[in-house]
């Protein structure tokens, strides 16, 4: 790959994880069925998804940039997936209480209502349909954005540099890893620490999210290139 | 989290993180260049390297008594990415894995993403943290200098082996969660700056411990510099540990060995 | 059947189940420590004025703690495993052993930190009278190095799978990393919830979801006499514990399962998970109809 090319893949992908961020519902108070989203915080587990996305996405690093990125994507979606489902089935069998969500009364997709089954002094529980399909339009996004970060890293390492290829994949997925927990910490920072992904008000403040990052991932994308290339 | 500290309480003992920073990066640069100088000599560089876990500790002990809307350990995490990215990628720079300008280089170009990232948060995204951009390219500094001696002391004078980038990962999520740990573990409204940056020392020593044990299995590795590290790190850990002791015992309410709360049905 | 896909698919079956095994155990670790978001009940509850008698772990969230213990055991066991290489044992005793040697070094360093935080933590609660129990410290501490040694072992032993059968190419210490962190958010996004939301207030009604007024109202006794922390993981297991693992298991297995097959070429495994997350969905949709229809509207508010 052309170190140039590969250095805008870098700085894309930093951007799309950032944005990533927004649509996975999670939330710290999520532990206590407080509200809705699964219980950890934003970053965190953009952090976990991200991570089994770069996994998925490792397996087919050789056939090309395309298909790493669509792995990576599902690798994401499936972990996502999982977690979601079991998360609903603790709450459902653990902790009685049905998935509500805070943000919206009519359920979009399943046109179920929502205020009825919330317990009062609560801001909702685990996660309901649309809740969930946002989580997989996040993992979607992540996943497919760290996995560009780790093919345009390894497609810029083969090019310009000598080291095995075994090595530099293992490089390449540690600066990937490296460019997703750099990026998906300045979102949490507008989230403060909660949201319920796609339909939630804080979607409004996507923007800051994205200059934040593409400011961020300019200059890590050009280091990279620096010190690759130039240097 | 609700951190209520008396206000003129904290201004009064407490160190501006700003000259821990700076201190840590003298004794960095420093260390780095005895290393440089003699790879068996790593003892006293990793010596030096632990003010650097301090300040970083420092950094995120501000930014997070004021609320920050993520967790501790995110900051940490962040933080450390930055850091690490960069020395990995100095590895690149030249066919010796560092050189001589490399502690420069990781130090400014961390500093740099540091205080970009921090100024983004505070101009763009409006959070309402006094000394933001300053306190994140303390964090990110640190944690690259940190990184970039204990490389330095695992790479066998300078020789980029398939075996040392075995080790990343394990560098990267120690020196993330040392960086973090001291102001988590000791969250809570009696939180202490000194208290928060012994124990910063401790996790520095055990964590350097660990990377010393790492360093004496390595093969065709520093055996000699590894087992210095090793050793010296277990010393700092008991006199740190010790020290770390006497501030804990006098700051807590009452230590027993057993019982109940008074007062309460059991 | 090709010799390949015969080492495929014992890879794929072997990995789905230490992933399983180490769901289990991340998750009672987790709660043994009272660790990850359930801790911030811990931490307000002298605050409110309980004294508890938890073992206050908390090393920062559960993902970068679980990446360390992965990430370090499976470092040292790779260069363990090297240095028995040279005196000319087997490889795969040699990454059995070694994988040994290195949990056991991370269960020390496990047990180092969880002191720290713990002695930490009880003296900055010094506004609120809460004493420091020495027992409440020490009945807990060896468990929960025990299940932290085991989480390393599972992990290590998964990287080196994953690496050496089912061909990932990374490292197995960036694997192992990967596979902390992702547990570590799975098991609090999943497992946590019932720590925190049940067993934390177990006096409170069940399904009455938890109340932000009535947080730090801790449960402070256990089923005979007073609440210590290894009372916890035994009831967490039963369910929170082994729905974590199903999550992880699910994910190692049906992530390696996709790559068994090859009838749409390096495409396969990318149709095939799609339709596995399109499936788990109608799953999750199945799952909230009939959460809904049994409990049916919180009393009292049928008509909002």
């Amino acid at each position: 790959m052309d170190p140039i090319t590969a250095m805008i893949g870098i700085i894309i992908g930093g951007v799309i994880v950032g944005i990533c961020v927004h649509f996975i519902p999670a939330s710290a108070v999520g532990a206590m069925s407080a509200s809705t989203g699964i219980a950890t915080g934003p970053s965190m587990l953009s952090a976990g998804c991200g991570l089994a996305g770069l996994y998925a996405a490792g397996y087919s690093i050789k056939l090309g940039l395309p298909i790493t990125v669509v792995s990576g994507a599902l690798g994401s979606a499936l972990m996502i997936i999982c977690t979601m489902l079991l998360a609903n089935a603790i709450c459902a069998f653990g902790t009685g209480v049905a998935p509500v969500a805070g943000t919206y009364e009519k359920d979009p997709i399943t046109g179920w209502r929502q205020k009825p089954f919330m317990s009062p002094g609560t801001d909702g529980h685990s996660m309901p349909t649309t809740t969930a399909l946002s989580g997989i339009i996040g993992a979607l996004l992540g996943g497919g954005g760290g996995s560009l970060v780790f093919a345009s890293t390894y497609g810029m390492l083969t090019e310009v540099t000598t080291i095995a290829t075994s090595t530099i994949i293992t490089i390449a997925g540690m600066i990937a890893a490296g460019v997703f927990l750099l990026n998906c910490v300045l979102p949490a920072y507008v989230l403060v620490g909660k949201t319920e992904g796609m339909t939630d008000p804080k979607m409004k403040k996507l923007p800051k999210t994205f200059v934040s990052c593409l400011v961020s991932s300019i200059f890590i994308g050009v280091f990279m290139y620096a010190a690759v290339v130039v240097i | 989290m609700t951190d209520e500290i008396p206000a003129e309480e904290v201004e009064k003992k407490e160190i501006p993180n700003i000259k821990l920073y700076i201190v840590a990066m003298i004794t960095g640069i420093i260390g780095y260049y005895i290393l440089l100088a003699n790879p068996n000599l790593a003892f006293i560089s990793i010596i030096l390297a632990w003010p650097a876990i301090v300040a970083g500790a420092g950094g995120v002990e501000h930014l997070c008594r004021y609320g920050l809307g993520t967790g501790t350990s995110s900051i940490g995490y962040w933080g450390t990415a930055v850091g690490a990215t960069v020395v990995f990628a100095t590895i690149f720079i030249s066919s010796q894995v560092f050189n001589l300008y490399s502690p420069f280089i990781v130090i400014i170009v961390g500093t740099i993403i540091g205080y970009i990232v921090g100024l983004c948060a505070e101009r763009i995204i409006n959070m309402k943290i006094p000394q933001q951009a300053q306190q994140s390219f303390i964090i990110t500094g640190s944690a690259a200098i940190f990184i970039l001696i204990v490389l330095e002391v695992l790479s066998s004078g300078g020789v980029a082996t398939t075996e040392l980038y075995y080790t990343f990962p394990v560098i990267y999520i120690g020196t993330a969660l040392v960086i973090l740990h001291p102001y988590n573990g000791s969250l809570g409204a009696g939180e202490k700056q000194s208290r928060t940056l012994l124990l910063a020392l401790c996790e520095a020593s055990l964590i350097t411990t660990l990377f010393g044990i790492i360093g004496v299995l390595l093969p065709n590795a520093p055996f000699i510099p590894a087992l210095g590290v090793l050793i010296i790190s277990l010393i700092g850990l008991v006199v740190f540990v010790r020290w770390w002791w006497k501030l804990t015992k006098r700051d807590t309410y009452d230590v027993v060995w057993s019982g109940y709360p008074a007062g309460v049905e059991h | 059947m090709e010799p390949v896909t015969l080492t495929l698919m014992i890879g794929v079956g072997l990995a789905g189940a230490i992933a399983f095994i180490a769901g289990i155990i991340e998750d009672a670790e987790s709660d043994a420590g009272s660790a990850s978001n359930p801790n911030s009940q811990v931490q307000l509850a002298p605050q409110i004025g309980h004294i508890i008698r938890y073992y206050d772990k908390a090393i920062a969230g559960e993902p970068p703690q679980n990446g360390l213990w992965a990430a370090a055991a499976c470092t040292i066991a790779l260069v363990v495993s090297w240095r028995f290489l040279d005196l000319g044992i087997g490889q795969y005793y040699a990454v059995f052993f070694a994988a040994v040697v290195g949990a056991a070094i991370v269960c020390l360093v496990q047990g180092c930190f969880g002191v720290f935080a713990h002695l930490s933590r009880i003296a900055s609660f010094n506004p609120f009278k809460q004493p420091l129990y020495w027992d409440a410290l020490l009945t807990p501490l060896p468990y929960s190095m025990g299940l932290a040694f085991l989480t390393a072992l599972l992990l290590t032993l998964l990287a080196f799978i994953t690496g050496g059968l089912l061909g990932n190419p990374f490292a197995p210490p960036l694997l192992a990393l990967i596979f902390g962190v992702s547990l570590g958010s799975i098991a609090s996004g999943t497992g946590d919830i019932q720590y925190g939301a049940e067993r934390l207030y177990q006096h409170h009604i069940f399904g009455s979801g938890i109340q932000i007024s009535k947080m730090g109202d801790i449960d402070l006794k256990g089923e005979y006499g007073f609440r210590n922390s290894v009372d916890t993981p035994y009831f967490c297991m039963r369910l929170g514990g082994t729905i974590t693992a199903f999550a992880f298991g699910l994910i190692i297995f049906l992530d390696g399962w996709t790559r068994l097959f090859t009838f749409a070429g390096a495409w396969t495994s990318v149709i095939l998970e799609a339709i596995v997350v399109i499936v788990l969905f109608i799953f999750l949709v199945w799952l909230e109809k009939f959460t809904r229809n049994s409990y049916g509207p919180y009393p009292g508010q049928e008509d909002l």
